[in-house]
C-alpha cells in the first residue's frame, strides 16, 4: 500500500516538469485567450471592461474574417492533399535504385531548409508579370501576359502553390523514412507470387505508411493554418483580400490595430477549428490505421 | 502623364505589351501612392484632427478613375494591383517606361538603372502635390530622465547636416533639415546628380500623409477599396463608398 502511494508520487514527479510546461505555455495561453475574448480592448492604458459576446457579435457582422475563413478552407483543401501526395510521389521515386538519387533527395528537400520569408522574395519574382519565371514560360508558349499576384481570382493559387512546394519536401523526407523501414522480404515475397508492382504498392505499402500519412496529415492540416509569412512577404492578404488567411487576420487585428480583445475571439475560432480536426483525426482515423 | 505614358507604351506585332508607359505600385500601402494622384486633384482625404475621412467625395472618385483607367481603359499600365517590391526592378529590366516610387529608392535606381534616366515631380491635374513619407523619432513621456535625455542625445546625433547629408546621399530619402543641403559634400553631390533635389523641391506643394486615429485599421479600409477597384471587383465610386462607411463606422467613437 506504502509501496503504491510513493510509486504514485514518483510518477507525478517524473511528468511534473513537462505538466508544468504545458501548462504554463498551451493551457494558461488558451484559458486567458477565452477570457480576454469576454474583454474590450484596453485604451489609454485603463483595462478594457468586460462586454460580454460583443467581440463575436463583431465577428460575425466582419467580412474580412469570414472571407479569411473561406480562403482558409479552399487553401487547406488545396494543399493538404497535393502535398501530401507529392510528398509520396517523390519519396517512392527517390526510394528506387537509380543514379543521382542522393542529388534528388536533396533537390527535393532544399526548399523546407529555406526559410519562409526567403522562399516568398523568390517567388515573387517567379510570379513578376513579363520578365518572370512563370511569364517566361507562358509568354513562350504564345499565352497573354497575366497579372498573377495582382489579380483577385489567382493570387491565392499563387500562394498555395508556394505552400505546397514548401511543405512537399519535408513530408517526402517522412515517407522516405517509412518505406525504408518496411521489409525487403515482402517485396520478395510479392514478386515471388507474382503479385504485379502497382499491386503490392497499393495492398501492402500504402497500408504500411498509413501511420506515417496520418502524422503527415496532422502536420499539414497544421501547416496550412499556421504558416502566413509568405502572405506577408508576397500579398499582405491583397488583392482585395483575396488572399487573407485567418492567421493573417488575426496578426493584423491584433498587432495592425491592437484590437487585442477582438484578435482574442478570433484567436478561439482558429483554436476551436484546429481542435475539432485533431479529435476528427485521432479518434475516426486513427481506426484506420494499421500499426506494426 | 497619360499622354506620354500612350506614347511610351510599346506593343508587340501580335499585340502583347512589352513596355508598360507608366506604373503606379498598389500592394500593401496603396493609399499612400493613391495621395499622389488625389492632392493634385484638389483634394485631402482625411480633416487634421484624424476623425473624418473624405473618400467618397468626388474628387477622390475622380481621382481613382484616372488611375483605374490608366490600367483597363487606356492600357497604358498593367491591369490588377502590382507589386510595390518588384517595381524598382521592373524599370531596371525596361519592362516600364515610368515609375511612381519612394525618393528612398533614388540611390538604387542610380546605381542599378544602366540607362539615362530623369526624375520630376508628381504631375499637376489641378494643383501640384504629392504626400509626405518617411518616420519618426519619439522620446517616451513614461521613459526615465536619463533615457529620455540619451534619446535626445541619439536623435540629434542622426540629424546632424553632415550625417543628415550622408543618409540622404546614400539612400535617396531627402536630408530632413535645410543646412544639411548646405554642407560642401551635397552641394557637390547636387551639383553632380541635379535630380536629388526634385523630391525636396516638391515639399512644398506637400500634404500630410494620411493619418487618422485608429490609423491600421482607416488606412486598410481604404485600401480594400483601391484594391477592389483596380481589379475590377467593384467601381471606383462603389469602392470608395464602402471604404468611405467603413472609416466612418470606425472613426465614430471619435467624433464626440
Amino acid at each position: 500500500m506504502r509501496l503504491g502511494a510513493i510509486n504514485a508520487v514518483t510518477g507525478w514527479l517524473l511528468v511534473l516538469p513537462a505538466a508544468a510546461l504545458l501548462a504554463l505555455f498551451t493551457h494558461f495561453p488558451v484559458v486567458a485567450t477565452i477570457i480576454d475574448s469576454f474583454y474590450a480592448t484596453s485604451r489609454a492604458g485603463k483595462p478594457g471592461p468586460f462586454v460580454g459576446l460583443e467581440n463575436y457579435h463583431v465577428m460575425v457582422a466582419d467580412e474580412v474574417f469570414w472571407k479569411s475563413l473561406w480562403n482558409n478552407v479552399w487553401y487547406s483543401l488545396g494543399t493538404i492533399p497535393l502535398s501530401i501526395g507529392l510528398a509520396l510521389v517523390m519519396a517512392l521515386w527517390v526510394n528506387s535504385a537509380m543514379r543521382g538519387r542522393t542529388w534528388l533527395r536533396v533537390a527535393f528537400f532544399t526548399p523546407t531548409i529555406l526559410p519562409m520569408i526567403a522562399v516568398a522574395n523568390i517567388w515573387l519574382f517567379f510570379y513578376t508579370p513579363q520578365y518572370g519565371l512563370l511569364e517566361k514560360f507562358t509568354t513562350g508558349l504564345g499565352f497573354a501576359t497575366h497579372n498573377w499576384l495582382g489579380t483577385e481570382s489567382t493570387a491565392l493559387a499563387c500562394v498555395m502553390v508556394v505552400a505546397i512546394w514548401k511543405d512537399a519536401g519535408f513530408f517526402m523526407i517522412f515517407y522516405l523514412a517509412a518505406l525504408q523501414s518496411i521489409p525487403p522480404s515482402l517485396a520478395e515475397a510479392a514478386a515471388l507470387e507474382g503479385a504485379p508492382r502497382s499491386y503490392y504498392l497499393r495492398r501492402i505499402v500504402l497500408p504500411l505508411l498509413m501511420p506515417t500519412t496520418l502524422f503527415v496529415l496532422v502536420n499539414a492540416v497544421i501547416n496550412s493554418f499556421r504558416l502566413v509569412d509568405h502572405i506577408v512577404v508576397m500579398t499582405r492578404g491583397g488583392p482585395n483580400n483575396a488572399t487573407s488567411l485567418l492567421l493573417f487576420h488575426i496578426y493584423q487585428v491584433g498587432f495592425s490595430f491592437w484590437d487585442t480583445g477582438y484578435a482574442a475571439a478570433l484567436t478561439l475560432v482558429l483554436l476551436a477549428i484546429l481542435a475539432a480536426a485533431a479529435i476528427g483525426q485521432f479518434v475516426f482515423l486513427d481506426k484506420k490505421v494499421h500499426y506494426q | 502623364m497619360l499622354e506620354y505614358a500612350q506614347k511610351l507604351t510599346v506593343r508587340d506585332a501580335s499585340g502583347n505589351v512589352t513596355r508598360w508607359g507608366v506604373q503606379i505600385p498598389s500592394s500593401g500601402f496603396p493609399y499612400w501612392l493613391f495621395q499622389g494622384l488625389t492632392t493634385p486633384n484638389g483634394v485631402e482625404l482625411m480633416n487634421a484632427a484624424g476623425n473624418e475621412t473624405y473618400f467618397d467625395k468626388p474628387a477622390v472618385v475622380d481621382a481613382l478613375q484616372y488611375w483605374v483607367d490608366l490600367g483597363r481603359k487606356h492600357k497604358v499600365m498593367s491591369p490588377g494591383v502590382i507589386e510595390w517590391g518588384t517595381t524598382p526592378k521592373d524599370f531596371f529590366e525596361k519592362k516600364i517606361a515610368m515609375m511612381w516610387t519612394t525618393t528612398g529608392n533614388l540611390t538604387n535606381v542610380k546605381k542599378n538603372a544602366k540607362f539615362d534616366f530623369g526624375v520630376t515631380m508628381l504631375p499637376a491635374s489641378k494643383r501640384r502635390g504629392s504626400p509626405t513619407g518617411g518616420g519618426n523619432f519619439y522620446i517616451f513621456k513614461k521613459a526615465t530622465k536619463a533615457e529620455q535625455e540619451a534619446a535626445v542625445r541619439f536623435a540629434k546625433f542622426m540629424t546632424e547636416p553632415e550625417r543628415a547629408a550622408q543618409w540622404g546621399m546614400d539612400t535617396g530619402y531627402v536630408a530632413v533639415r535645410p543646412d544639411a543641403w548646405e554642407t560642401a559634400k551635397m552641394k557637390a553631390y547636387v551639383k553632380d546628380f541635379p535630380v536629388a533635389s526634385v523630391a525636396r523641391d516638391q515639399l512644398q506643394y506637400s500634404v500630410a500623409e494620411l493619418s487618422t486615429h485608429e490609423n491600421q485599421r482607416v488606412t486598410k479600409a481604404l485600401n480594400d477599396g483601391l484594391q477592389a477597384a483596380l481589379t475590377g471587383a467593384k467601381s471606383p465610386a462603389e469602392a470608395m463608398k464602402d471604404s468611405q462607411a467603413e472609416a466612418a463606422r470606425i472613426l465614430r467613437a471619435y467624433k464626440r
